[in-house]
Order: C-alpha cells, then structure tokens, then sequence
C-alpha cells in the first residue's frame, strides 16, 4: 500500500513538473518597464531609476547603458504569484543615476513596449521640485494657513532634506508697516536630525518680530516625499524704503549615507527605496553622517515705499494699518470733582506699538489726569489687537458737560492715503458737588498736564520710526570732509585778503604827506625823462624847463608849498645863499626859454648829473 | 579816484548777498547729488540706522545694536528715542554709559552737518560785515553785531567739530567675545577682553589688527574684523546683518 502510495506521488509530482516545463515554455517573455523619478536634476544631484520586469520567465535585469550616467543599484524586491499553476513574477530593481556631466542625457528603451527616458543634467546646484514620468506629480503643500497669501517658490536643499518659504501677503510695504507674514520650514523625516535654529532674515532692512519658538507642524508631500512643515506665523515690518530681496535661512543638521554606504554595488535585496531612506535602517547599517547645513528660501522681491508727505495728518504718530475707535465714560452722571474714566478703544491691524492718542488736552470745565495704554493682541504675532486708552478725568462745573471728539490719525496701506477717525463727543450729567469734595479734587489734579498715552514697551526698546527722512552718503561729518575744509579756507583766506586791502587801501587814504610824496617822486621821474629826451634831441630849453620843473617838484615837497611858488627868491630867501647850482639852472632855464642859447653834449651830460645831485635827497623826502 | 571807491563798493555788496547764496546752493546741490545717487535704498538714515539697531537689540545682538544707534545719535543728536535705547541697551548689558555733561550737550544738540553750514553761513556774515562796515562808518553798532552773531555761529560749529571729532575714531566692538593682545598678531598673549558693545578708541592700525583703547585706559591689539567704526571710513552703507 505504501509503495502503491509514493508510486502515485512520484508520478503526480513528474506530471507537474512536466505542465510547469510545458506551461514555461509557452509563457510570455516578461514585460520590462523603467521609470525615472525626475526627468531634471542638478549636476552633482542623482535621480532613481527603476526597472520593474514582470511575466511568468524568468526576469533578468541588467542596468541599462547611456554614456555620461552611472547606475548604482540601490535596491531590489521580487514577487510571485501562482495562479492556476501558472507562476508570475514581478522584479524590481532600482539604481541611482549619478551624472557624470551636465547635459541631455536618453536612457535607451529596455524592451520593445518601453519608451526611451530623458533626463536633463544642469549645471546648477538647484534641485528642481517638478517630477517627471508617471512617478511624480506636482507639490501638494497645502496652501499658507494665512488667507490670500500668495505661495513662494519652494526652494528644496540640495539632497531634497529640507526647503524653506516666505509666504508674504503682497510685495510691496511702506516703511513702518507690519504685514503677517508665514514661514514654512519643510523637513525630510529621517533625513533631518535636527532644526539648529529659529528662521532669520537675509537682508538688513527688514525686522521679523515676535516669532515664537513654537510652530505649527503639519505633514505635506512634495514631490512624493513625505515632509514635516512647521510654520511660523510672524509680523514683517520694513525699516527703509527701496527695492529689496528678501529671503529667509534655517540652520539644519542633515543625516547624509556616507559614499560606501551610498552606493552599493550590489543590490540590496528586498528593500524598496522608502524603506532604505528610513532612519533605523540608516543607523542599522551603521553608514551615516551628520552635516550642518543652512536651507534657504527663493529670494522674494519686495518694494518698500516711504510714507507720502502729502495729506499727513497734524497728530499723526506713525500708525500703519486700518484701524477704528470709539470711546466711552465709565458713567454718564456724576458729581462735579468725582472723577470719571474716558476710554479710547483703537481697534484694527497693523503697528500698535506707534498707536498713540494725546486724549484730552486742556479744557474748560475739566480736569485731566496723564492717560495710560494697554495692548492685547488678538493673535500670536501681535498683528491684530485692541489698543485701550484710559484717562482720569474730572467734571469741575456743574451742569450737562460735554467730552469732545477724540482724533486718531493713522496711514492706510489699501487705500494708500491717511486717515482720521474721530469719536463721537460723549455727553455727561454733572449734578453740584458735595461741600469740600471739588476743591480737594481740583487741588490734587492742578499739576496733571496732558501727555501722549503711556505704554511701557514690552522689551523696553522704544518703537521703530516711520519716518526714513533725509538720507547722507556717509556718516563722517563734513567737518572732515576735504572739500569743505577747502572751501571754507579759500573764504578765510578770501576775507583776509580783502580786509587787507581796505585796510591798506584806508592807510594810504589817511596818509596825505605821503601821497603828496609819492606824488611828487613821480613827477620827478617825468621830468628827468623829459631831460633825457631833451639832451637827446638836442633841445636846451625844453632841458632845463625840465630840470627847474623837477628841483621845483623836489623842493615844494620839502618846504610843503605848491611847486610853482618855487622860484629864485624863495630859494635865497629859504636857503641863505646855499643852493648855488639850483639857482643856476633856474637861471639857465629862464636864459634858454628866451635866448635860444645853444649847448654842447657834454654839456647836457654836466648838467644831468648836477640836477640828479641836487635831487638825490629826494628818497628822503 | 571816487569812480573807484564806488566800484569797490557795489563790489563788496554784491559779494556779500552772492556768497549766502552760492553757500545754500551748494548745500542743496549737495543734498540733491545725496538723494539723487542713494534714492532710498542706499546712503544712511537715522530712521533707518534705529529700526536697525531696534531689530538688533530685540535679536540680542548688542554690539550691532549699539553700533547702529550710535551711528544714528551721529546724525539726529537730538533724538531722544535713540538715545533712550542707547542707553536701554548698555543698561542691559551691563556696559559703562557715561553720561554727557550740559556743554557736550549743548554743543551737540543739532546734527553736525547742519552746524557746519551754520558755521560756513557765520564765516560769510562775520567776513563780509568786517567788509562792508569800512564803507558804513555810521552803522557801526549794526555791522557788529553782524560780525558778532557769525562769530558765535563759528565758534559754536568749530566747538561741535572738536566734541565729535573723537568719535570719528571710535569703534564698538561687535563680535560676542574679543580679545585684546599685546601684539598685533593672532598668536600673542592675550591681555584683556573687550565685551560685546563695548566702545574703544581706535589708537593705531596694523594690517588685520587695530590697538584699541578702553574708556578706562587699557589698550591692546584687537582683530579688526571684531570692531566696526562708529564712522566708517568709506561711504559704504553698514554690513548687512541677519535680522529676526
């Protein structure tokens, strides 16, 4: 019975291996198909490609050949299915395309089904999001959480770890606005190890206030990768005006496989590619590092505008935003020297920290005491809130007393012009004072003198101006600047020199003597030119016309009297008998003029040099 | 004789209202090459220089902070908010904030810019009065008190030049820790360390190294990397710092 048994088994078994041969040997060839994760990649990037073969023969999958790639099979996994007897299998073999070179790179076709791949290489170290080929769809990042935020580019690291994003309401501010602003930091679970830090701006002319140290954390999918996204809800404000690039940066430590580990030159089994990115895999297999790295955001344009000169409203603090208010008194009847609590609510969004209000200055009938501020937000980042005003004030006269409009002045960035809200004037029943209570009360209020709200800052800084003003190319003072140092002495020098010249001009002015001096030295001179012509042309009287008009000149400057009162009496008479030679040539002077007498060269020579000794004297004039 | 007199006259008159106004020309003139080459976005705004130190100070960033006000304190002296901060952020830190005495106060109350043009317009009204009153010998008492008053607007911009002149070669010291050596070289013996927001005085300069003097008195060669001057010495707007 049991030989009859195995007998029958043994048969059983030859006829399935027969219909297995038989049923192999009418089998399809298998289906190859390949697929790229990404059909565009940055040089120094790696895409993953991966063959799946499937069909009832045997799969044998070798890496496909395309000059410039280097496939690194990373991983495999196979199936069986057996239907009916008939066994399929599906095998899939993944590797890592590592470009050698930048450029268009087609990966040939594995089978007559299959279609060839493309695969562009840049030079560019940024890593394109968008998936190619049936693997990818496009990000499915959810939208900001902030309403109307327009979505930045996602800007993936370099090995796909992280991205970092700006999402902010619109691009252009004015100075001193706040905007609410959502940061987006993406993490690659498994691949991050670490965030280093809270998100900072790259860019010194904006300020990113009141970022909390703890996100919002949601799950996304970009490009079918799994990322954790922690969002920081934040209020932007711009310190000057211009045209700025603004990005963002998150220090990151980033779990990267070492080169050994990276590229396996043999399959792995049955490992498909997210069950070898998970961490405990990495750290099972011992090959990771730890890298900081830094990810950052697209660079987002943004215009800063000044706020406009024009329409700027008197009381004008600084507010930007949209605001409303509204008052109120803690009661509409009192008594005269009760004192009563006026409200100013400022309601809205935007720069609370600027929002001021004088409240009530002096008014005739009341008593002011110096108002207080407070602030509560309505959100995290201090965007929306209500301001409260409080002001102490006192009904000093009897009778239905009136509180006037109160005025707050801010600057609209939607409607772009400034604006003023004014309060309704709030009415108060005052009846008579109880005897004493009036003059203690307005004794206590005499020294309160109306001041802006005061808040005390919540970090003890004093709030950001809005008002850029004038701007100066350097800090350096132009008392040390060259050119004003030179200009400023050409005036000194200028002054100086022209001080000088009137005042010489104002001596030789007052300085009668000495012109008449100069005066007659110059005459001088004339006349011994006039001599020299004369000796030269032979002219006897024009020569001693000359010499006497010259000993003339000489001695009316010494004697002080006019030159023609010089004759030869007034010589004897001032010079007892000396000046022998002078009264000579007066006398030849008068001789030549009427007797026509003739002289010799030598002649004119003698009698030069004896006009000259007697003029010698006249440098001691 | 007399033609000249009255030549040299109208000369000195026309000079004395020309001058004034080629003194404001050239001061817009300048102001609008300032605005015309830094619009906006470039060139230094005290506005711009506090909201600056502002983010700063909020980031915890001292040095930079103070850096910036006092940057700013150089172009509006007389802003109290600048000055509040300054001196809110020293207290913080534990730094020495030595107060003014009321004539630095006084000579420093206007932006030095516009007392030195204050002090060029009194260098004009002093000089062309001591021209002009040679010419004016009955209103004395009139073109003195001319001379005078430029006098003063000299004096005062000459006095505001000396006050802020020591500034030009302070430095505050920006990075979180710095040490001050006793050679300008990285391997030498350090002598002292300088705190973040720290403001020295800048005595000398060796390549990478400047010798610093503290407010009390000690010096020692500190990595210039580690300093910035309160007046830098190019017209390049400050390093840009990473701000939160």
């Amino acid at each position: 019975m049991k030989t009859a048994f195995v007998r029958f088994i043994s048969q059983a078994a030859a006829l399935a291996a027969v219909l297995i041969v038989a049923a192999n040997a009418f089998a399809a060839p298998p289906a190859v198909t390949a697929r790229l994760d990404r059909a565009d990649i940055a040089l120094g990037d790696s895409a993953k490609l991966t063959i799946t073969a499937s069909g009832s023969g045997n799969a044998a999958i070798s890496p496909p050949v395309a000059p410039g790639l280097e496939f690194v099979a990373v991983g495999q996994s196979s199936q069986y299915q057996s239907i009916n007897g008939v066994v399929t299998s599906t095998t899939s073999v993944t590797y890592e395309v590592i470009p050698q070179r930048a450029g268009q790179f087609s990966i040939q076709a594995l089978s007559q089904r299959s279609k060839p791949l493309a695969l562009n290489v840049r030079s560019g170290s940024r890593r394109s999001v968008a998936a190619a080929g049936n693997n990818a769809g496009p990000s499915s990042l959810p939208p900001p959480a902030t309403s109307g935020l327009a979505a930045g580019d996602t800007h993936l690291t370099q090995d796909g770890s992280a991205f970092a994003r700006l999402l902010l309401p619109r691009r252009e501010l004015y100075v001193g606005e706040t905007v609410p602003v959502d940061i987006q930091v993406g993490l690659r679970p498994g691949l991050v190890a670490s965030l280093n830090g809270l998100p900072t701006l790259n860019g010194d002319s904006f300020t990113l206030n009141r970022l909390s140290s703890q996100p919002e954390q949601t799950q996304a999918t970009i490009a079918g990768k799994p990322y954790t996204v922690l969002t920081w809800h934040s209020v932007l404000a711009a310190v000057k005006p211009g045209d700025f690039s603004l990005t963002i940066e998150t220090p990151l430590t980033v779990q990267m496989r070492t080169a050994s580990q990276r590229r396996p030159r043999m399959p792995r089994g049955f490992f498909d590619d997210s069950v070898f990115d998970d961490p405990f895999f990495q750290s099972f297999f011992g090959g990771t590092t730890e890298k900081q790295i830094t990810v950052t955001s697209e660079p987002d344009a943004l215009k800063v505008l000044a706020l406009p000169v024009a329409g700027r409203p008197a009381g004008f603090s600084g507010a930007v935003g949209k605001f409303e208010v509204n008052s109120e008194l803690s009661t509409t009847k009192t008594a005269a020297g009760d004192p009563l609590t006026l409200r100013l609510k400022v309601t809205g969004a935007g720069n609370f920290d600027r929002v001021n209000s004088a409240m009530l200055g002096e008014l005739d009938g009341w008593k002011t005491y110096r108002p207080t501020a407070k602030f509560e937000a309505a959100d995290n980042a201090g965007y929306g809130g209500e301001k409260d005003f409080e002001q102490a004030v006192i009904p000093t006269q009897p009778g239905q007393q009136t509180v006037p409009a109160l005025t707050f002045s801010f600057f609209n960035p939607e409607t772009r012009r400034f604006e003023t809200k004014q309060t309704a004037p709030l009415s108060v029943e005052v009846s008579i004072a109880p005897a004493g209570s009036l003059a203690k009360t307005a004794a206590s209020a005499s020294n309160v003198s109306p001041a802006p709200a005061s808040e005390s800052p919540r970090d003890g800084l004093r709030p950001d101006h809005v008002e850029t003003g004038s701007t100066v190319a350097t800090l350096r003072p132009i008392y040390f600047q060259p050119w004003f140092v030179g200009s400023q002495s050409v005036l000194v020098l200028g002054f100086a020199t022209g001080f000088v010249f009137l005042r010489r001009r104002e001596r030789s002015g007052n300085d009668a003597d000495g012109a008449r001096r100069r005066e007659a030295m110059s005459a001088i001179d004339h006349c011994l030119a006039e001599m020299d012509a004369a000796s030269a042309a032979g002219d006897p009287t024009h020569f001693f016309q000359s010499a006497r008009a010259a000993l003339q000149e000489k001695l009316a400057t010494r004697w002080n009297v006019a030159p023609a009162s010089i004759t030869i009496a007034e010589i004897d008479a001032r010079l007892n008998g000396d000046g022998a030679e002078i009264r000579r040539v007066f006398a030849l002077a008068d001789h030549a003029a009427y007797s026509g007498q003739h002289t010799s060269t030598a002649d004119f020579q003698q009698w030069k040099e004896t006009v000259r000794a007697q003029l010698k004297p006249t440098e001691e004039l | 004789m007399k033609l000249f007199k009255i030549l040299t006259r109208r000369l000195v008159l026309l000079a004395a209202l020309t001058l004034p106004i080629c003194l404001v020309t050239a001061q817009a003139t300048t102001r609008a090459q300032t605005s015309a080459s830094n619009p906006a976005t470039s060139g230094y705004s005290a506005a711009a220089l506090f909201n600056q130190a502002n983010a700063d100070a909020r980031k915890g960033k001292t040095g930079p902070a103070i850096l910036g006000y006092e940057r700013a304190l150089l172009l509006a002296p007389n802003d109290a908010d600048i000055a509040a901060n300054l001196h809110f952020v020293r207290a913080k830190a534990g730094l020495p904030d030595t107060p003014e005495n009321w004539f630095t106060r006084v000579l420093t109350y206007a932006r030095p810019n516009t007392l030195a043009w204050l002090g060029s317009f009194g260098l004009v009204l002093a000089g062309m009065s001591l021209l002009v009153r040679r010419f004016y010998a009955q209103q004395q008492l009139v073109f003195s008190s001319l001379t005078f008053s430029g006098a003063l607007l000299v004096a005062t911009a000459i006095g505001n030049a000396i006050t802020i002149w020591p500034r030009v070669n302070e430095a505050v010291v920006i990075s979180r820790e710095s040490a001050a050596h006793i050679s300008p070289v990285s391997a030498a013996e350090s002598t002292f360390k300088l705190r973040e927001g720290e403001t020295v005085t800048v005595r000398a300069e060796h390549q990478d190294f400047v010798l610093v003097q503290t407010s009390v008195g000690r010096s020692g060669w500190v990595a210039r990397a580690e300093l910035a001057l309160i007046v830098p010495q190019s017209g390049n707007p400050a390093p840009s710092t990473n701000r939160t």
